[in-house]
């Protein structure tokens, strides 16, 4: 790892707080400080969640990269205190727990299904790595599409609704643009969302529609032809909902 | 809640639950298109970067000016009508006083500007009391020192930068003072800019009365006030001055 003078590493850690991609160079650069920084709080866990508290410390990282500013003092202390404070979170949720699932226990969802009988349904790995390349397909697909629009994946993540009143209003736009053949259709056309039909429309504030716009134009797109899988994620929007355009 | 893997970095994944919201979270080794069950979701950065120091800013702001803002509208609206020198009342009898007086009438200050005049304030409050007040108790204590008596001029005198102010306030105390001893003594108002602009209030015409503090049955026609030391009378038409070898030899 090159040694880098402070003001350099903050120049990177504002440049991979909007580039994912360069975050993901600045997390593997990094990489050495991370392990140093997870090792120093290795409880006594079995060797097979060490890699799990590898993810944790991977996700702290990234998670001082989009929290970090000069005031917190140097970027480097500040990454080792979200890690620590991260890990001590995690090993007390799983130490919380961490318990033996019975086989026999009724699935949650359907309380006529046990695990293990879930288990023993699930198809072949040869069927669930198909199904997953399907997936995989189909989402890589997505996601080039909203390139198209000018939106990636994480700016979607970033731009979502978190709390279930927004969502709702959310979805209530996907309802009116199902309704209105034209709001597919501009979108598709313009590459942009037509914002001004859907606030005539459905008298949601302009303020809301440009805070979730990324996020609405993901959730529009996925709506239109082609993303079945995704679709069929969606159970619980769909089940308020008609289905596909 | 199971969740669709969309994106993998380094870092995170970005995640689909079936309600249709998009999340980060830890990156446990999967795959575009793996469904989950349970996510390590990443916390949302906490308000202290870059927008949050300006809100926050915004904020610190905010409530300064608000607080100066209600300070000053304390200081305007309360404090500086009724704490702060506005103008002030002079009362010319023999002993001269003037008051300084807020923008309410309240009088913050007395003083006298002579000997009788420091003599008639002496143990005198004016605590919390307006002008006609204080104008009146000083005329009842000039009245019980001796200082005035009947048919002496009382002469006002107000003063301030505010000249509708001033020509209120002229006509008010001397209204006030005309009420209560018109009958007896003579009330003048008088101009700071001009003196000969005096405005003489006509009293009544004298009744007989009882003098109100002191017994002196010697004057059949003025009922004289006593008053011992007259040698800084100045002014004028007084009868009772004739009388005063009288009332000396009556103490």
């Amino acid at each position: 790892m090159i040694e880098k003078t402070e003001h350099e590493l903050v120049e990177m850690v504002n440049r991979a707080k909007s580039d994912p991609d360069y975050a993901d160079i600045l997390i593997r650069q990094y990489m050495p400080f991370i392990k140093s920084e997870l090792s120093k709080q290795v409880y006594h866990e079995p060797a097979s969640s060490h890699s799990d508290a590898l993810s944790i410390a991977l996700l702290a990282f990234y998670e001082a990269i989009i929290g970090y500013d000069s005031k917190r003092g140097a970027f480097l202390f500040f990454a080792s205190q979200v890690i620590k404070s991260r890990l001590i979170d995690y090993h007390r949720k799983e130490r919380k727990h961490r318990e033996v699932i019975s086989l026999d226990l009724s699935m949650s969802d359907d309380e006529n299904v046990t695990l293990i009988e879930r288990v023993a349904d699930e198809k072949t790995d040869g069927d669930r790595l198909k199904r997953r390349a399907l997936s995989e397909q189909e989402i890589s697909e997505f996601a080039r599409d909203l390139q198209s629009y000018g939106v990636t994946l994480s700016e979607v993540a970033d731009n979502s609704p978190k709390q279930e009143r927004t969502l709702r209003v959310c979805v209530s736009i996907l309802e009116f643009a199902k309704q209105e053949p034209g709001i597919f259709d501009d979108l598709v056309r313009t590459k942009k969302l037509p914002i001004e039909k859907i606030v005539n429309g459905t008298k949601v504030s302009r303020k809301t529609i440009d805070r979730h716009r990324k996020y609405l134009v993901a959730l529009l797109v996925a709506f239109t032809n082609g993303y079945e899988i995704i679709r069929g994620h969606l159970r619980r929007l769909n089940s308020g909902m008609g289905g596909e355009r | 809640m199971s969740y669709l893997i969309m994106e993998v970095r380094v870092g995170y994944v970005v995640v689909l639950d079936e309600a249709g919201r998009v999340f980060k979270a830890a990156n446990f080794g999967y795959q575009i298109g793996d469904v989950v069950k349970d996510v390590v979701l990443m916390n949302e950065p906490k308000r202290h970067g870059f927008f949050s120091s300006w809100s926050f800013s915004f904020k610190q702001a905010g409530v300064l000016v608000t607080s100066f803002a209600l300070i000053a509208l304390f200081y305007l609206g309360y404090f500086q009508p009724n704490y702060s020198v506005y103008g002030t009342l002079r009362l010319q009898i023999n002993p001269d006083v003037v008051m300084s007086l807020s923008k309410t009438q309240r009088v913050l200050k007395v003083e006298g500007l002579n000997e009788d005049g420091l003599a008639l304030i002496e143990g005198y409050s004016f605590a919390d009391k307006k002008s006609d007040e204080v104008a009146s108790e000083l005329i009842e204590r000039a009245i019980d020192q001796g200082y005035l008596s009947e048919r002496k001029t009382l002469t006002i005198e107000v003063d301030s930068n505010d000249v509708k102010w001033t020509s209120e306030n002229e006509l008010s105390v001397s209204a006030s003072l005309d009420e209560k001893y018109g009958n007896r003594l003579i009330i003048e108002v008088s101009s700071h800019d001009n003196d000969d602009d005096r405005v003489e209030i006509p009293s009544k015409p004298a009744q007989p009365t009882t003098p109100p503090s002191n017994n002196h049955d010697d004057n059949d026609n003025n009922n004289v006030l006593n008053h011992d030391d007259d040698d800084d009378h100045d002014d004028d038409i007084d009868d009772d001055e004739n009388n005063d070898d009288d009332n000396d030899d009556n103490d």
